[in-house]
Formats: structure tokens, sequence, C-alpha cells
């Protein structure tokens, strides 16, 4: 057991006491009445009042790379939303599909997992879904098959690249994984179980998804470029995202980390939008860019971070890594497909963030039993597949469901708890099937 | 000056089951921008007004805060929307009726109601808080031909 370096309240065992920290600020994140951000900070802060650990291997333990890359990912989607140019991917898209409901659906599907797997997924649905119920109003076709799809599109997508979803991000940024090495080993498979994904879907919803010539000529009279709000910020977006994804690319050679490279664009990004302006408008601009931020998603990675630097530090995790094992008799395999199930049926239910922060000490205090850190890959890609796409389980299990939900039943569409699970859930399982055929393939 | 001295009295309303197109028919006929819906007993249950009926002919999405830019990017569609208008129809006011807008008092001072369009942006119902019945309509057009008028 790692010795605490301050001095717990009354003697108390620090084990204890962390690990009561950790079920009790879990355990009000999950009720949802309290802000997660709140919650979080509360629990930080209680692990260094109760003596648990000191400030200093508090902010020690503050993953200050992943806080720079989702701040920095954030400005940049922010300012890049304001051209159009998102939107103008899905008018796009229902313009290429020639009006057919199914192509398009399979083609907004293929765009939504594109732009998750560059974008976070709630942003990515906020922009898609709306484009799609107008879509589907002029088809005259049902819009929950679209509204499914892209929401199981948006978190398939999203865990194709070390930027597209919060749990590769830090899972990434403490396992020292690189963009190229997310691209190379998950995306592969993230590409089949999309296929099979829109496969699945046609087989359940094509025959509902009938429209006449009328409705075909409306989207065909569809003019794409409309949706271009600002040509100039889509010039500078374009490109700054475009040096940003090559720095992704090229982080290992240029010794960068993802997150210098994302708040580097971001400057860059507010630099370009401001020139010219005066400093009035730059400042309420830059204001604008920085108000949309989620902040709430910051403070709860902030605390979180502290909170999981509390029980890592009073041993709890290490024991925990150790009963694994176990459990497991020390076979790779074994645990690598306990890691993927277990993600993927927690984060059907519970916030997937707070699992990968406290999996990932578990999992690099396993290194020296698998043969070192070059041992443990085939269980940081269990944990993100596991994490991301379990998310696809239930309507709470990611926050691009509750908000395309939310979009729909404000938009007068139903969207149902039971509904959503009866076919997401299967699908779901669908998924880890054949992310565990992969991972059982490729790695062990 | 109170708004009872001001406002159009007894004025045209719709019964919770008349249609959208007899709602369309008197703003077309009248230029009335709002017409306040009544129940079977006559009792006020909210406003149908022009920007009601416009949204229905729009996707349902376009109308949710700023959710979609614009619909810039949708070809002319005339013949669309006509086909859409007869289909809102035959939809009865009753459940679209908005009891959200603020109403008059008929005894209410012109100043009030003054504030009240401010920061409305919309003509008025006067209902009577005793009996929920609907007793005028004031427009901010008639407001301020009262004060033109008195100055």
């Amino acid at each position: 057991m790692t010795e605490s370096a301050a001095s717990v309240w009354f003697g108390w065992d620090p084990l204890w006491v962390a690990t009561s920290l950790l079920i009790v600020t879990y355990g009000i994140i999950m009720t949802e009445r309290v802000n997660r951000a709140v919650v979080a900070l509360l629990g930080a802060g209680l692990m260094i009042l109760t003596g648990v650990i000191t400030q200093a291997q508090a902010i020690a333990g503050e993953d200050f790379n992943t806080l720079a890359l989702l701040v920095g990912m954030m400005l940049l989607v922010a300012i890049a939303r304001k051209s159009g140019m998102f939107q103008y991917l899905a008018v796009w898209s229902a313009k290429v599909a020639k009006g057919s409901p199914w192509a398009i659906l399979a083609l907004l599907s293929v765009v939504t997992a594109l732009v998750s797997a560059l974008l976070d997924n709630v942003t990515t649905v906020l922009l898609i879904a709306p484009v799609t119920l107008i879509i589907t109003d002029q088809l005259k076709v049902p819009p929950y098959p679209f509204l499914f799809t892209e929401i199981l599109a948006s978190n398939i997508g999203g865990t194709a690249t070390l930027i597209g979803d919060p749990p590769n991000i830090i899972i990434g940024s403490a396992a020292g994984l690189s963009f190229n090495d997310f691209v190379v080993n998950v995306a592969p498979v993230i590409i089949v179980i999309l296929v099979a994904q829109i496969l699945i879907n046609h087989l359940v919803w094509g025959r509902q998804l009938q429209t006449d010539p009328a409705a075909r000529a409306r989207i065909m009279a569809f003019n794409p470029r409309e949706t271009i709000k600002d040509w100039r910020l889509l010039r500078q977006s374009l490109f700054v995202l475009g040096l940003v994804i090559l720095g992704f690319v090229l982080a290992r050679f240029v010794r960068l980390e993802a997150g210098t490279i994302a708040l580097c664009g971001a400057a860059l990004l507010l630099l370009l939008d401001n020139l010219g302006r005066t400093v009035e408008e730059q400042v309420h601009r830059i204001n604008d860019s920085f108000a949309q931020v989620e902040w709430i998603t910051i403070f709860f990675f902030i605390g979180l971070f502290a909170v999981v630097a509390g029980v890592e530090h009073a041993g709890l995790l290490d024991w925990f890594a150790k009963e694994i094992i176990g459990l497991t008799g020390g076979n790779l395999g074994a645990t690598a497909l306990v890691i993927l199930w277990a993600s993927a049926l927690l984060s059907a239910l519970i916030d997937n963030i707070p699992f990968v922060a406290t999996m990932i000490p578990v999992i690099k205090n396993m290194a020296p039993a698998f043969g070192g850190p070059e041992g443990l890959l085939p269980l940081w890609w269990s944990l993100s597949l596991g994490a991301c796409l379990g998310g696809n389980g239930t309507l709470i299990g990611a926050s691009a469901n509750l908000t395309v939900a939310g979009i729909a039943e404000r938009a007068g569409i139903p969207f149902r708890f039971l509904t959503f699970l009866k076919l997401a859930f299967p699908m779901m399982l669908m998924s880890i099937v054949i992310s565990m055929v992969y991972v059982w393939l490729r790695y062990l | 000056m109170t708004v009872r001295s001001i406002m159009t009295a007894d004025p045209l309303t719709l019964r919770g089951g008349d249609s959208v197109a007899r709602a369309g028919e008197l703003m077309l006929a009248h230029r009335y921008l709002i017409l306040p819906v009544v129940d079977a007993d006559s009792r006020y249950l909210g406003v149908f007004d022009m920007w009601d009926l416009l949204g229905l002919l729009l996707p349902k999405v376009a109308t949710l805060d700023d959710l979609v830019p614009d619909l810039g990017f949708l070809g002319d569609d005339l013949p669309g929307l006509r086909v859409k208008l007869r289909e809102i129809g035959s939809q009865p006011v009753g459940p679209l009726a908005r009891p959200d807008l603020p109403t008059l008092a008929p005894n209410m001072s012109v100043t009030e109601a003054l504030l009240l369009f401010f920061r409305n942006r919309s003509a008025l119902p006067v209902v009577d808080d005793a009996t929920r019945r609907v007793v005028g309509v004031l427009s901010y057009w008639d407001a301020l031909g009262a004060i033109a008028k008195d100055s």
C-alpha cells in the first residue's frame, strides 16, 4: 500500500477514508441531483481536507494534457461551427443520396461517425440532428430511425480516435497513446461495427422509409452552399482544423502533447477570426467563444482527477488491480475481456468518465504482471472500446443520447427509454462481441 | 385612461373546436394578428396568432430556439407549402391555443398595457378576471392612436 504523505483525520485508515469518499462522490454523481462538477470538486476538496492526499499530490494527479485538449477542441469547435460547415455536410448527404431515405440514413450515419471522430459527440449531434429533422420533414418519413442511428453512429465514431470521446482523451494521455495509435488500433474495428450497425438498421427500418417523387424533388432542390454562413471563417476553420489534425498525426515526431496542439490551434483560430476587428469587437467575440467551453465538464475532470489521485495514494487501486489479476489468474486475455465487458455494461448505466478515470491507475498497476507498459495495450483498447461503445446501450448511457432525445421531444417526437433500450442494447452487445473478437484475434 | 376605454369590445373569438383553416380565414379577412380562443362556456383558453399559424407551416425543429440557423438551403416550394396549409387546416385550434401570453384587465392602466406590449410585441386579449370571459382585444395601434389623439 502506498504511504499517504498527509496525515488523515483522527488517525483513520486512509484506505477506508479514500474509499468512502470515492463511493459517496460517485454515488451522488449517479443520482444526478447535484451538478457533477460541484460533487467532484467537493470530493476532491475532502480528499485534501481529510488528509488522504496533500495539495501537491492532488495537483500532481491532474492530467493537464487532457484538460488542455478538451478546452482546445471545445474552443475550435465553438468557433468553426459558426461557419455552418457541419450543417453543410448533413444537407450535402441528403442531396448526394438523391433523396432516397435509406441512403440518406446510411450517409448521415457515416457523416455523424466521421464528425464525431473529430469533435465531441454532443456537439456533433447538436449540429446534425436538427438538420436531420428538417430532412425527414421534407421527405415525410418517420424521424426516429434517423435519430436512433445517429446516436449510435456518434458514439461509435467517437471511439475511433484519441479526440473523439473524453474516455479516449484520458486513456491516451495517461497511457501515452497517440492519435495515430488510436487510428491504427481502434479505427479498423470501428469501421466494421459502423457498417454492421447501418446494415442492421436497414433491416429494422428499411421498409418504413418510403417516400414519393415530390418529396425526393424537394430534397434535390436543397442548396447546401446556403448553409455556409461565413466563407472567410470556413476557410480559416478548415485551415486550422487541418493543421491541428496534422499536428496530432505528427505529434510523436514533433514531441508535442495533444493538449498543446489543440490549445495552439484554438489560439490561432481565435487570432484569425479576430484579425481586422476593433478591440471591442474582439473582446465580445472572444468572450463568446470562451463562454461556449463546457466548463462544467472541465471542472468535473479537475475534481475527478484529484479524487482518483486520493484513492490511488491510499492504495485502493493497486489492491483492486491485484484482485482483478487474481480473478483472471493473471491471464492477459481473460483480463482484457473482463475489462471490455465490465466497461461496456457499466458505461451503459453510469457515466463512463469517472469509471475510466478510476480504471486507468488500476490498469497501470497491472504492468508488472503483464511484462511492463507494452503488455498493457490490449487492456487499454478493451477499456476504450468498452467504455465508449457501452454508452449506446441505454438512453442514459452517453450525453449524446440524451441530447438527441431532448431535441426530439421538443420537436414532438417521442423518445422513450424502453423503446430505445429494446433495439440499442442488443446492438451495443453486438458491437462488444465484434470488439471482443477483434481484440482477441489481433492482440491475444 | 383605462384599457376598457380604448379596447375593441366583443371581439371575434375562436372556439376550441374551430379549425386552423377557420382561424386563417378570419386572420386573412380581417387582418387580425391574434384571435382569442374560448371553451364551450366562453371562458378564455389562450391565444392563437399569426405566428402560431406560420409556425405550423414550418418544420417544428426550425421553430425551436436557434437549433437551425436558417432554412436558406431549402428550395422554393410553394406547392409544398400549399399542401401543408391544407394538411394543417383541419386541426382544432384548442390544443394549439397558448395560455402563456399575458392578458390585460379592463381596468388596467394604459401605461401598464404599454409595458406588456413592449415585452410581448403582440396585441393582447382583455379578459375579465372574475368570469374569465374575453371582453375585448387591445392592439398597440389602438393604444398609440388613443395616446396621439389625446395629445
